[in-house]
């Protein structure tokens, strides 16, 4: 005869959760216990749908009381429990079937997947759990919080048997970030926890889900005390052994303690050589420490390692996409181009949903130097036909200042419902930026007074008539801007942007927000390549705002290839602070750009002597002799085409 | 009881050595018994300028007896014996107060220093019983390497000074001594026991320079040896040890020192050559466990071969190495500063801490930090941090250094303080120093940094006459040319100068190290450098127009700038798993 499987399961308040619980579960099982905590929602009623049994249980703050209460209730030869915000994945059932049928097991670890993040973006992280047994009423379970019953059954039954059934797979919602802000879960088992540790102190499984606990309530260096208590002097077959250790890594890292947290990833490999985790991790802190050398070889180690068992609860991404891409970031660090690309390309195949490796390929490639390059590159990489994915990149592309092809992706994917108008704004500035100021003003004069995007497309209205230099348009749209009310800042600016050039004192002092605006806008007017405007626009600036904010200023005209006015602001600057090397480093850029070599070689110098952390640095200087060498063999062939000899002199020297 | 001293010699052919043993003991002894045993050469007249004992022994084969015969014409209530090819150290140790002792002691061991064969490496002590009393049982005994007998071990102190220093003799006077006692050894072969003739047959060997001849005597001398013979035995194991390295055979060394140590297991010296056994095969991990092991020894007791500092400081600074390399560079820089608080002495830690720190902090940084650490306070270790932080690029830095003991012109320099001025962007200081300098025969590097900063403070005349001063010395010529290109691109703008091709090398080499002086100037000087500007500026176009070999030349500095470049970053990042774009320092 067919066993009978029973599903037990304790809930409060989870309308939201218990349905798709539920129907992932028909068919598979035969009964249905539902011992309710007190809940004040819907849960009951919709359990009762599908055709539960429910049972009411006044909640005493111990989880075990409630589940067995459970289990008193359940009649099947095969128990099953699971939580409300849990499903059984599909093809799941029929496995459960197959095995219940069988007889020399007496339960069951299953395939859990936690998922992570939140909705739209979730990660998997797979791990073993125990939860299928057979129907005893001796087998019940144990402790207040972290309910046990493994070692229960093992007490009662010395014969019995466990073994791993991974083709049956649980799927978790807990751990979304909705999910636990919701429910202040976390306060109430760290209460728990703490109580029963009180009692039984040697409980190290217990002190380790108080560590994780602690973790999740950010409380770093709690956690990292209690986590390291619990391995203290811990048997290293403990399968738990990786997952302590792996949060001991990670509550050190968070608590910013480098030193120890090395040190647990050393002794960690010793024992579990092939732990992808621990050399992520490794990689992670090497590299916000500096040692980007140390940072490189650990992500490396990482991506060679073979997979781990499932108990491992290994973090997604580890050996793969995570990895690659911090690969590309160091790479990028080495101002080795090459390798960047090479590894975000990795990072996004491992896994097409990850927009920093998508961001980062974008970039690199230069769009808004070389679009139709870029455009092509992007196609073979990846397919982009439905419209949301062409407005993601045509927003990337945007975030890149690559007007054209944002525009292109932007229409593309414009085919969705656009409440906000923002897309509209998004392909407004794409126009203007290509001078097709009658057209972006079209779509700008169709945003109403009603959208909270309405000031900032006035706002583009007006920059539209000022690069057109219609100077009365644009001070009728700055009365208009002015009536619906502009922060102080704001204000300021569209005074500038107004302002009659040569007349009276500059006198517009900003602050951090207003200049953030104002940078913005000598981007764009720059791009256009109206360098008039823009140093009119900055001439209107205090003395001292535009020294304070030279950096920035210089930075933008490097950007547009402005390199007189960028080393002009650079100097004022460098003046202000002789020590900084992002100053200096772009500085030698230009010098290096107008083949002032040995100026460079100055700059770049003392650069690396402010901050000898970069490699970039050296990197620079390196390549900027190579550059050099190559120049003076130029001079040479122009000075000397004589004969081979003379140039196999250089050939000789060369080859030493 | 006579407190007077003699000092015994027997000698033959030794008259370039004999006056520096025989002044170094001026004042320390009150009467000198030289035996000479048939010198062929001016030995004997030199000995006669020092003291009326000198006397003659017919040599038989037995330096033993010899002694004995000086011994003899000694009034001295004490002896103190030394050869021609040592010298006393009176400055570090008394000897009147060993004879006024109150312990009984009628017998000294005194150290021995022996400098090492050139190669920089700290020498070895190790104990010689040198420093007796007359007339009260003490006598040489042995043929060859007489020992004078320990006859009550009660009575025989160990003095931590005065020290003997041994002078390694010149290569062919030295093979012939050795030559000689081989023979001589070979043939005493019934008279000496046979584990010391081993031993002494090593030693001979291995001065030779034939270690694979040496090993067996040594081997077959540490078996034989016991305990009791510990003066012996203890320099035989390290003898073994030394020959066995020499030879490669770095296992069985390594095998040598485990068993070693269980025998002897709070010796230092022991526990130190493992480590630098496994270090030099790399395996350091293994090689940081002996060295921690090694300093939980303190020293040995006295008649233990001991090379001061494998207890300390030599420790501290192999396990900065073994950490250097394993890529642990806090731990490297920890040890390092251990070793330099020790003994400030050995600056060999203070290399390597300096390229460390100087990668983790920048040059201001590690000036700072050193500056805290007291490492500034000393005159050799600030002249040595002066010459690395100018060989860094920092000329303004290494100008710092000295500042404290106010430019010392006396100080263990490789180049003169003035340059660092000049660098540092200071041509009038630089001026200044030059002054004080005896001006007659200023080595042309030093002529040149002259010149330059007359040049750069614009006299140009000065310097004319400076480098024509330099053209009449034949040695100076080269140089002298490629001042004057400096000074006429300096003062014209260009330089029509062409030096003749065999010059051509020479003032080219002198023109580059100027420019990369001026670059270092550049880019770390705080004040105007212009000047520099203009010199680097020209003087690179100069070259680049002179000659296809000139231009290979600049091109070859280009292309060593890139390569002290990316050594500094590997040596910050490492190999970085290959992401450097082109391996560093290759074209």
């Amino acid at each position: 005869m067919e066993p009978k499987i029973s599903l037990c399961m304790i809930v409060k308040n989870e309308e939201q959760n218990i349905r798709r619980c539920l129907k992932s579960v028909a068919g598979a099982v035969d009964e249905i216990i539902v011992v309710d905590t007190g809940s004040t929602d819907a849960t009951a009623e919709i359990a009762r749908e599908y055709r539960a049994r429910v049972h009411f249980f006044p909640w005493n703050d111990n989880f075990s009381d409630a589940r067995n209460a459970s289990l008193d209730l359940a009649s099947g030869d095969w128990i099953l429990f699971l939580d409300a915000d849990e499903e059984l994945a599909a093809g799941s059932g029929e496995a459960l079937r197959r095995l219940a049928g069988g007889d020399a097991v007496d339960g069951y670890f299953v395939q859990i997947i936690n998922y992570l993040g939140s909705e739209g973006y979730l990660e998997p992280c797979a791990d073993l759990v125990f939860r299928l047994f057979r129907n005893h009423k001796d087998y019940r379970f144990r402790g207040s919080i972290h309910e046990q019953i493994v070692d229960v059954i093992l007490e009662k039954n010395n014969r019995a048997r466990y073994r791993a059934a991974e083709e049956i797979v649980i799927l978790h919602y807990g751990y979304l970030d909705r999910q636990i802000a919701e429910k202040g879960k976390i306060d109430r088992n760290l209460t728990l926890l703490k109580r029963e540790l009180a009692a039984t102190p040697g409980n190290r499984l217990l002190r380790y889900h108080y560590g994780v606990e602690l973790y999740r309530a950010k409380k770093y260096k709690e956690a990292a005390e209690q986590l390291l208590q619990a391995a203290q002097g811990i048997d290293p077959q403990t399968i738990y052994l990786p997952k302590l250790l792996r949060h001991i890594v990670l509550s050190c890292y968070a608590a910013c303690e480098y030193a120890p947290a090395l040190d647990i990833i050393r002794q960690g490999l010793e024992l579990f050589p092939h732990y992808a985790d621990l050399y992520y991790y490794g990689g992670m802190i090497c590299f916000d420490r500096g040692e980007y050398g140390r940072a490189v070889e650990f992500f490396q180690q990482a991506l060679a390692t073979p997979g781990q068992p499932v108990y491992f609860a290994s973090f997604y991404g580890v050996r793969g996409f995570r990895a690659c891409y911090q690969l590309g970031r160091l790479a990028e660090m080495f101002l080795n181009e090459d390798e960047a690309m090479r590894y975000y390309v990795l990072s996004l195949r491992d896994n097409p949903s990850f927009l920093p490796a998508l961001e980062s390929i974008i970039r690199l490639l230069r769009p808004r130097e070389e679009p139709a390059y870029a455009k092509k590159c992007l196609e073979q990489l990846c397919d982009f036909c439905s419209p949301g994915a062409a407005l993601l990149l045509g927003r990337m592309f945007f975030q890149q200042q690559a007007y054209v092809p944002a525009l292109e992706y932007l229409e593309r994917g414009a085919t969705e419902g656009n409440p906000d108008g923002e897309i509209s704004l998004y392909r407004a500035v794409c126009l203007a930026q290509q001078r097709r100021f009658l057209e972006a003003l079209r779509i700008l004069d169709s945003f109403h007074p009603a959208q909270p995007l309405y000031p900032l497309a006035r706002m583009n209205q007006l920059l539209c008539f000022w690069w057109q230099g219609k100077q009365r348009k644009a001070k009728d749209l700055a009365k208009e801007l002015f009536a619906l009310g502009l922060s102080p800042d704001t204000e300021t600016v569209v005074t500038l942007l107004i302002g009659t050039p040569g007349k009276g004192k500059p006198e517009a002092a900003p602050g951090e927000g207003g200049m953030a605006l104002l940078l913005d806008i000598l981007a764009r007017t720059l791009d256009l390549g109206e360098n008039e405007l823009a140093s009119r626009l900055l001439e209107g600036l205090t003395t001292d705002c535009r020294r304070q904010n030279a950096v920035a200023v210089g930075r933008i005209y490097h950007r547009y290839g402005y390199l007189d006015a960028a080393e002009h602001y650079l100097e004022i600057d460098r003046h202000e602070h002789p020590d900084c090397a992002e100053t200096l480093s772009l500085l030698a850029e230009i010098k290096e750009k107008r083949q002032e070599y040995l100026a460079a070689v100055e700059l770049y110098q003392r650069a690396l002597a402010v901050d000898p952390g970069k490699p970039q640095h050296y990197m620079r200087l390196i390549r900027l002799y190579e550059k050099m060498r190559q120049s003076i063999i130029q001079k040479a062939e122009q000075i000397f085409p004589g004969p081979d000899d003379a140039h196999k002199i250089l050939q000789e020297a060369a080859e030493k | 009881m006579n407190p007077d001293i003699t000092l015994v010699m027997i000698v033959r052919d030794e008259e370039a050595t004999l006056p520096r043993c025989l002044e170094s003991v001026k004042g320390a002894v009150d009467e000198i018994v030289i035996v000479d045993t048939g010198s062929k050469d001016r030995t004997v007249e030199t000995a006669c300028r020092y003291t009326p004992g000198v006397y003659h022994y017919p040599w038989d084969g037995d330096f033993a007896a010899a002694r004995n015969f000086a011994l003899a014409r000694a009034n001295g209530g004490w002896i103190l014996s030394l050869d021609a090819d040592e010298e006393l150290d009176p400055a570090s140790g008394d000897l009147r107060a060993l004879t006024g002792n109150k312990d009984g002691y009628e017998a000294y061991f005194l150290p021995l220093y022996n400098r090492a064969q050139g190669d920089g490496s700290p020498g070895q002590y190790h104990y010689v019983l040198r420093f007796f009393r007359n007339g009260c049982g003490y006598r040489f005994q042995g043929s060859i390497h007489e020992q004078v007998v320990v006859a009550y071990p009660e009575k025989t102190g160990v003095a931590a000074g005065p020290l003997i220093r041994h002078h390694t003799g010149g290569g062919r006077e030295r093979n012939r001594k050795r030559g000689r006692n081989l023979k001589l050894l070979q043939r005493a072969a019934g008279e000496l026991p046979a584990p010391f003739r081993q031993y002494y047959l090593g030693v001979e060997w291995l001065a030779l320079g034939r270690p694979e001849r040496a090993l067996p005597c040594f081997e077959q001398a540490l078996r034989q040896l016991t305990d009791a013979q510990l003066l012996f035995r203890l320099p035989a194991l390290h003898h073994l040890l030394s020959c066995l390295t020499h030879l490669n055979r770095l296992d069985e060394a390594i095998c040598l020192c485990l068993e070693e140590c269980r025998r002897y297991p709070f010796y230092s010296d022991v526990l130190f050559a493992g480590g630098l056994l496994l270090e030099t095969k790399g395996e350091y991990a293994a090689a940081v466990k002996w060295f921690q092991e090694a300093l939980q020894c303190g020293r040995p007791p006295a008649l233990f071969y001991h090379l001061e500092g494998t207890e300390s400081f030599l420790s501290y600074f192999h396990l900065g190495h073994c950490y250097e390399q394993m890529g642990d560079h806090r731990q490297a820089s920890g040890y390092y500063c251990r070793a330099l608080a020790i003994n400030p002495d050995y600056i060999y830690p203070l290399y390597n801490l300096f390229l460390l720190t100087l990668v983790e902090k920048g040059a201001v940084g590690t000036f700072e930090c050193f500056q805290r650490a007291g490492y500034l306070s000393g005159l050799k270790q600030s002249a040595l941090l002066a010459d690395l932080f100018f060989e860094a690029g920092y000329p303004g830095l290494a100008a710092a250094c000295l500042e404290a003991h106010g430019d010392s012109l006396s100080a263990p320099l490789r180049q003169h303080p003035a340059r660092f001025h000049l660098y540092a962007g200071r041509p009038e200081q630089a001026l200044l120093l030059f002054g004080r300098l005896a001006i007659a025969g200023g080595d042309p590097s030093s002529v040149t940094d002259e010149v330059v900063a007359l040049i750069l403070n614009r006299d140009f005349t000065a310097a004319r006459s400076r480098a024509l001063s330099l053209w009449r010395r034949p040695d100076g010529r080269s140089e002298a040319l490629a001042q004057l290109v400096l000074i006429s691109l300096l003062e014209n703008g260009h330089s029509g100068l062409r030096p003749e091709k065999n010059r051509e090398a020479t003032v080219v080499r002198t023109v580059l190290t100027v420019v990369e002086y001026c670059l270092r100037a550049l880019s770390t000087a705080d004040g105007e450098t212009a000047r520099y500007r203009q010199l680097t500026e020209r003087a690179v176009e100069w070259l680049t127009g002179l000659s296809p070999a000139s231009c290979a030349a600049l091109r070859c500095y280009l292309l060593d700038r890139a390569g002290a470049a990316g050594k500094l970053a590997m040596l910050k990042f490492g190999p970085a798993g290959g992401f450097w774009p082109c391996p560093a320092g290759r074209p």
